[in-house]
Parts: C-alpha cells; structure tokens; sequence
C-alpha cells in the first residue's frame, strides 16, 4: 500500500514499449527453440515443440521476419536514449569493477549505460545479418536464385551471428535478473526513485527537472 | 573445423558456459539492489 510520504515512483518504460520488449521476447524464444533443432543435433529434439522438424523448418523463417520486424520497431523507439557519449568510455573501463560490485561505480550520464548501449548497437547489427543471410537460404522463395557458393556462406554466417545472439541475449536477461528492479520496469513499467538515481543518475536528473 | 562439427560443438559449450557463469557469478557477487533509504536523499 502506497502512504502518502512514500516518494512517487518513477516511469522508465511506456505501455507501448512493455509490450513490444515482450512481444519480441517471446518471439526471439520461439526462435532461438526453432534455430536450435538446426544449430546442432544435440538439440534436435526442440524440433517436437513445433510439431516436428518438417514445420519447424518452415515456421522458423517466417518467426524470424516478425521477430526483426517487432525488433527494429521497437528498437528504433529507443534510438536517441542509446548515442554514444563520451561518459561511455569511462563506463566501459570500469565494466568488471561494476559487475563484481569493487570500487564505486561510474555515473550513468543517461537512460541507459554504456554496457546496455553495446548490446544495443550489436543486436542493431547481429539481427540485420541473421535477417539477410537467413532470407539467402530460404526455401523455396529465395534460396533457389541465390549462389551456391552465397547460400553456403550465409549458412556459416547466419549460425555465428545466432551464436553472439544467444550470447548477448543471455548477459542480457542475466543483468536484468541480477539487478534488482529492472524486471519489474519492464513489467510494471516503474523504477523506484532512489532506483534510478543509483543506476541512472543522469536519467534521473532529467525526469526530475521534467525533460525526459 | 565448420565441417567437421567442431566450431558448432565449440558454441554450444560456450553457451553453456554462458549460463554456468552466470549462476557462478550471482553466486559470488549476489544480487545488484539499491537501498530504497537513498529515497530520502532522492
């Protein structure tokens, strides 16, 4: 129950943007089950969470257009929150000290940190390739008038970039189970106050003078 | 090494990795919190 002196919590992420952040979430996990049946035969067996193998193949690059499509629409959203600044630098260099909680943290100058920023830029890029190398090998509509030689590459390429997917996709919800309040912003939508003056001081600042 | 399925088993143990770390270092460092009495100060 909220008291009357408890300070006003604060909102870090809109309806829209909720929704959208779960709507790629939950498509990237259909994606990442279906791509992984094809990755390796070890996994081969997630095939049957779509039926099997047949329609999996199937279903896989039609997930994978709406999942770029909801991605960049909701990415683009965030666009200016995530230009490099200068404070970034610093953040970068001290990046092992923040995650191991050593020494005092470098301020965040705005909405987002410059660790944030990075997978930001690299998903921007990682998900363009898979989008296009996965289109070169699609059957029946586009493989059949791509290269041999292209298609074969853009095989190579498309498991790479899947691979730094999952990579960058698991540091990324573990940061966002290990800090504490970021779940529940991107559920309920709100940061406490003295949240967002730890995590994001600059951010913080804005909100408070009104110019968020 | 594509051809031959190394690279491919190479990724899957480092995604692996990637979630054992993970449990490893909440282990090790636990959860990041904000103390809500900064609130004041805020």
């Amino acid at each position: 129950m909220t008291t009357a002196s408890a300070p006003q919590p604060i909102l870090r992420h809109s309806h829209a943007e909720r929704l959208t952040h779960w709507a790629v979430a939950v498509a990237y996990v259909a994606l990442f089950l279906s791509g992984l049946a094809m990755f390796h035969p070890f996994f081969f067996w997630t095939s049957a969470l779509f039926g099997g193998a047949a329609f999996m193949r199937v279903l896989h690059p039609f997930l994978g257009v709406a999942f770029a499509i909801l991605f960049y629409a909701y990415a683009l959203r965030l666009w200016n929150d995530n230009k490099l600044v200068a404070g970034d630098r610093a953040w970068v260099s001290n990046m092992f000290k923040y995650m191991n909680r050593a020494g005092k943290d470098v301020p965040v100058e705005g909405k987002y940190n410059a660790g944030q920023k990075l997978m930001y830029w690299s998903m921007m890029v990682v998900i363009l390739v898979l989008l296009v190398s996965g289109i070169l090998m699609w059957r029946p509509y586009f493989a059949p008038s791509v290269g041999v030689g292209l298609r074969r590459f853009s095989n190579v390429v498309h498991a790479a970039m899947a691979f730094v997917m999952f990579v960058g996709i698991g540091v990324h919800v573990y940061a966002a189970y290990w800090t504490k309040g970021a779940m529940k912003a991107m559920t309920r939508g709100t940061v406490s106050r003295a949240w967002a003056k730890h995590h994001h001081p600059g951010w913080y600042e804005e909100v408070r003078k009104g110019s968020p | 090494m594509w051809r031959s399925g190394v690279a491919k088993t190479l990724g899957v143990l480092t995604m692996v990795a990637v979630v054992v770390g993970g449990i490893f270092h909440y282990m090790k460092v636990g959860p990041l919190e904000v103390k809500e009495d900064e609130a004041k100060e805020a």
